[in-house]
């Protein structure tokens, strides 16, 4: 038996493992981009690292009803009495992590699917770029609330529905670029070398794919937020007594006019993490096009 | 006894500006004092559409406050929830088993007939079918009860034995007295159609959108507007801003905080309603279930700090309550005491050390009263090991699971209990044999029932020694638990409407005195 990458196709290979190189360097010359990074490494460590920082319990009510920022409670506090800091901080590390998970299952599969859109039959192609379409023409919050309706409230909901909404994307950028890396010359050369379709997958579509995969992740993870924030907004996501930016909105809908904080705050919050994902994704794909 | 439930209805009403330049030039300007002015329109913002219409099968509280607009009772209750006559004009009690009531000569429905005994014969031949009486029905006895027309203004029911709920029932807005001869023919649908001898009558309704009522030209009671437009109008922000616009002129409240809320809009009159209607931890008992054994359902209760419940998640407008909701003059004291160590032991001697089950609450749109209670009793329970998921669930899934089912699909739920005018009616509500509803979840006891039986049949006030022993049995098994009383906030604007608001009411109707509202002109000249 020969091994395969004692053959021609490793060497047609070859181009696909400089092309990430550039992203080693992220966002040069980029200063949106820097920032965007920045936010990003500092909600992301705020809300993962949050029991370790001195902001206080979430879950405890400690203080008055209703109050807005003091020196005592910095954010104010909500309806029961709970300081408003450690749970918009919490609140974070659920948004960007329940996000985060759902994205991941989404791009494994979506890469999947649309490998297998590019690689198979012209019929099975066209079976799933037409269901793509179909789930396309929902309104994103209704396939989400629908999913949460279904699988009744909570995280594994919110997930769930994060994944059916950022899923056909995923499927549509994975399938496109297969479809033009597979008509490159290293992967015919590949092919003809008698090279297996998993080989060929490993070492060439997936490689090549990685950064509009990425591009398209950091937007997926955008619209992940809010989608869970849209779904927590009604009650259908992360379940009291734990928090999200989204069940924090709708919570503080209520006070808006008496504890304005209550609600803006964790809403420019996750408007700015929507944004720094952005902003990411934005300067991957600059990036991505200068190349 | 009936249960309320959290109202339901969906969509949001944006009120619209039906009457607006007719109120404007109403209103008119100058300063002065406020006078009501007869006639005129009054919109009333409800925070919930009403869906069950047929008064003896209602069973939900957003329906019955639109019901007693529109239909009468026999009996009423006054402020201080003394039975007062409303349609019977008088009554007598020639033996502790038999009541007569005479009815008023005035009392005539909305298209003009004259209310006979007939009317009220059938009305309540409806609850009282053997073959399929009401849930309403064991408050009066129960198909035992025989009601029966001595002439056409007079009417005898005779019970098995004393009843101490009767004449209290005999408010509800379950028994209000229907067009009978007009439904026997055929000729009126109650669940769909309303038809009474209330102040009111129906013009048109659009489902989820507005009720027009306008004055019924022959009640006996007339009310001062003439026309009451409900938009219905779930959401609680909607209400509050409608309220500033002036495009509403009244609305209720569940949220505790209302009048925090609404604290910025100039001109408002905020009145906090107490009700003896109370909150509730119903636990399922039925089935396989850790709360099968009295020692763990003890433990929550031991566990509960009820206290908290009502300082933090009612904002310290309601009071713990009892099986007698606190809001009656001279209710029964709860026996139940937070004890944490108590709590504990029982658990561990029941091997559920670290118990874990989930309470599903209602998703009404913007209610925030149960998810607030229940992460209170989370907070709680986490003291003594016990973990409590909260799930918040869309009404009609709720129902099904803790209502309908049978087993129910829960672990506990946070729910309200409406009391009713009886400081003993909700009692009845431990007992499945006497309240069909709880049998997915209530253990049958039938000592409980006896005692609770014996509690209604006993002659005296409100606290005798047979409703104390109901009582303390009742918080004993624990089955469900009160908490705290539900109070309502209701706010209507001072500069554009005159209104009598109750400070207590028993039976779901922050608009028991709707004939007295009106229109105000303000200023001097």
């Amino acid at each position: 038996m020969t091994d395969s990458s004692t053959t021609g196709a490793p060497a047609a290979a070859r181009p696909a493992r400089s092309a990430p190189r550039s992203l080693r360097i992220p966002f040069r010359g980029d200063p949106l981009g820097w920032l965007g990074l920045l936010l990003l490494v500092l909600l992301v460590g705020v809300g993962i690292l949050h029991p370790l920082l001195p902001l206080g319990d979430p879950l405890a009510s400690v203080g008055p009803r209703v109050a807005g920022p003091s020196a005592r409670f910095l954010l104010g506090t909500d309806e029961l009495g709970r300081s408003l800091l450690p749970r918009v901080a919490s609140a974070i590390g659920v948004t960007i992590v329940l996000s985060a998970i759902a994205v991941l299952v989404a791009t494994v599969v979506g890469v999947a699917i649309g490998c297998c859109a590019a690689y198979a039959s012209r019929r099975v192609d066209q079976l799933i770029t037409r269901v793509t379409d179909v789930l396309f023409s929902f309104p994103t919050i209704l396939i989400a609330v629908l999913v949460s309706v279904v699988l009744g409230p909570g995280r594994p909901a919110a997930i769930v529905a994060i994944v059916a909404v950022t899923l056909p994307t995923m499927i549509r950028v994975a399938r496109a670029e297969a479809l033009r890396i597979v008509e490159l010359d290293f992967v015919t050369s590949a092919e003809v070398a008698g090279a297996r379709l998993g080989w060929i997958v490993r070492r060439h579509l997936l490689p090549n794919m990685r950064e509009a995969v990425i591009v398209q992740c950091t937007y997926s993870i955008s619209l992940g937020m809010l989608v869970e924030g849209g779904i927590s907004f009604l009650g259908l996501g992360v379940q009291a007594p734990d928090t999200s930016l989204g069940a924090l909105v709708g919570a503080g809908r209520l006070y808006l006019t008496v504890a304005p904080s209550y609600l803006l705050i964790p809403g420019f919050v996750l408007g700015l993490a929507v944004l720094a994902f952005n902003l990411v994704g934005d300067s991957l794909r600059a990036q991505r096009r200068e190349q | 006894m009936l249960r309320a439930l959290l109202t339901g209805g969906a969509g949001i009403a944006v009120p619209g500006v039906l009457s607006g330049c007719a109120r404007r030039a109403e209103v008119g300007g100058g300063i002065g004092p406020a006078t009501a002015v007869p006639g005129g329109t009054v919109i009333w913002g409800k925070s919930a559409e009403a869906i069950a219409l047929d008064p003896p099968k209602s069973n939900l509280g957003s329906s019955w406050d639109l019901i007693q607009v529109i239909y009468d009772p026999l009996v009423e209750l006054d402020d201080n929830l003394n039975v007062v006559p409303a349609l019977a004009q008088s009554w007598q009690t020639p033996s502790p088993t038999e009541y007569v009531f005479s009815l008023r000569p005035d009392a005539v429905f909305s298209h003009g007939r004259p209310l006979t005994a007939d009317d009220v014969v059938e009305t309540f031949r409806r609850h009282l079918d053997p073959e399929n009486p009401t849930s309403f029905a064991s408050f009066i006895g129960g198909p035992s009860t025989t009601v029966s027309k001595l002439d056409d203004r007079t009417v005898r029911f005779r019970l098995a034995a004393p009843s101490r709920t009767f004449l209290s029932a005999l408010s509800a807005a379950s028994a209000v007295i229907l067009p009978m001869k007009e439904i026997d023919a055929g000729g009126l649908d109650p669940t769909t159609e309303m038809l009474g001898t209330g102040p009111f009558l129906v013009q048109s309704h659009e489902q989820d959108q507005r009720w027009v009522l306008v004055r019924n030209p022959h009640a006996w009671r007339s009310p001062a507007a003439d026309r009451l437009v409900i938009p219905i109008m779930p959401d609680v922000n909607s209400r509050i801003a409608a309220l500033g616009n002036g495009s509403i002129d009244i609305a209720d409240f569940d949220q505790p905080d209302a009048p925090l809320l609404l604290s910025s809009i100039p001109n408002l009159a905020v009145r906090v309603q107490q009700c003896t209607d109370f909150f509730v931890l119903t636990l399922n008992a039925c089935g396989a279930t850790p709360f099968a054994d009295p020692r763990v359902r003890q433990a929550i209760a031991c566990g509960i700090d009820r206290e908290k419940i009502r300082r933090v998640a009612l904002a310290d407008a309601g009071e713990v309550t009892g099986v007698v909701s606190a809001a009656f003059p001279g209710a029964i004291p709860s026996s139940l005491r937070r004890d944490p160590d108590r709590a504990r032991s029982l658990l561990a001697e029941a091997g559920h050390p670290n118990l874990r089950f989930e309470i599903i609450y209602g998703a009404t749109a913007g209610d925030t009263v149960g998810g607030a209670i229940t992460q209170i009793i989370q907070q709680s329970l986490a003291e003594i090991g016990v973990t409590v998921v909260a799930t918040q669930l869309e009404e009609g899934v709720l129902n099904q699971r803790a209502w309908v089912s049978v087993p129910a699909q829960m672990d506990a739920t946070v729910t309200y209990y409406a009391a009713f005018g009886g400081p003993l009616m909700a009692m009845r509500n431990w007992s499945p044999q006497l309240a069909p509803f709880a049998v997915g979840f209530q253990q049958k006891d039938p000592h409980l029932t006896e005692l609770i039986t014996q509690a209604w049949q006993a002659e005296g006030g409100v606290v005798t020694e047979a409703a104390r022993r109901a009582a303390e049995a009742i918080e004993q098994q624990a089955n469900t638990i009160p908490l705290v009383t539900k109070p309502v906030v209701v706010a209507y604007r001072s500069d554009r409407v005159t209104a009598k608001i109750s400070g207590l009411d028993g039976n779901v109707d922050p608009m028991r005195h709707v004939e007295a509202l009106s229109r105000t002109h303000v200023g001097g000249r």
